[in-house]
């Protein structure tokens, strides 16, 4: 059984034909080339495959492309505008939140879809958003760190109303 | 044949026909952690994947007099939010 569905990512829509059992991961990775999204554990463990799904994160692993159909799905490639980074992406590479990199991405929309809710989180609340995403190089003290950061450019920026 | 299929049943009526007809054939999606690791390593190779994401009837977070009842398609994530659970149960967030 094939199944053609319409998936609309970072604002787009793709027309895919997938099995029934293939998992939102692989079709962004292999189909639409969206390889920010990551293949860590497939099991719904380490986070790595993150994505917003209308506007809350959820794993892609454990997400199959069928059942999310026509619904508003961002990965970390839609954050950008044009060339300008997303301010968590900015103080992601300010505060030195990234080592090897593999978590980043999920970690950075675990982020988003905390600060978009809680525009000044605490570093507890952080904690807590996300602690779905592991970092096996440890380095959450960065990554909370740059967290609060981008979530005080987000604040400043909406104060400017220039976001 | 050794394929899926794939529904998305609109009520709990649809839903309890599919499992009828399909026994156990009916795997049912919820949040998937289960189920699509069992499909990935292999221990399920075919059957029809029922997602019941959509049912509202499975959804909705409802406080009775001592008690709190929480459908079966409510997401961690929803019980996180959940105002209803913050103040009489606040282990239960945690």
């Amino acid at each position: 059984m094939k199944i053609s569905l319409k998936l609309k990512v970072n604002g787009r829509i793709h027309r895919v034909t997938v099995k029934p059992n293939e998992i939102l991961l692989n079709v962004l990775r292999d189909r639409l080339h969206l390889t920010g999204t990551k293949y860590g554990c497939g099991i719904g463990e380490c986070g790595a495959c993150t994505v917003l799904l209308g506007g809350r994160a959820v794993l892609s692993c454990q997400t199959l492309a069928v059942s999310v159909a026509g619904r508003e799905i961002a990965t970390i490639e839609g954050l950008q505008e044009g060339s300008k980074l997303h301010p968590i992406q900015e103080a992601f590479i300010d505060e030195g939140a990234i080592q090897c990199g593999f978590c980043t991405p999920g970690m950075v929309l675990s982020a988003k879809e905390l600060i978009d809710s809680n525009p000044d989180p605490s570093p507890e609340q952080i904690k807590d958003a996300i602690r779905g995403n592991l970092c096996r190089c440890t380095g959450y003290t960065n990554i909370i760190r740059a967290v609060q950061k981008g979530a005080e450019i987000m604040r400043n920026e909406k104060k400017g109303g220039n976001s | 044949m050794r394929d899926f299929q794939f529904v998305k049943p609109r009520d709990l009526n649809e839903l309890l026909s599919i499992k009828k007809e399909k026994g156990g054939k009916a795997l049912i999606l919820a949040g998937g952690t289960n189920l699509l690791v069992y499909i990935k390593d292999g221990v399920f190779k075919e059957g029809v994947i029922v997602d019941i994401t959509g049912l509202e009837a499975l959804k909705g977070i409802r406080r009775e007099k001592d008690r709190v009842e929480i459908g079966p398609a409510v997401t961690i994530a929803d019980l996180l939010d959940s105002e209803l659970l913050k103040k009489p149960s606040p282990l239960f967030r945690r």
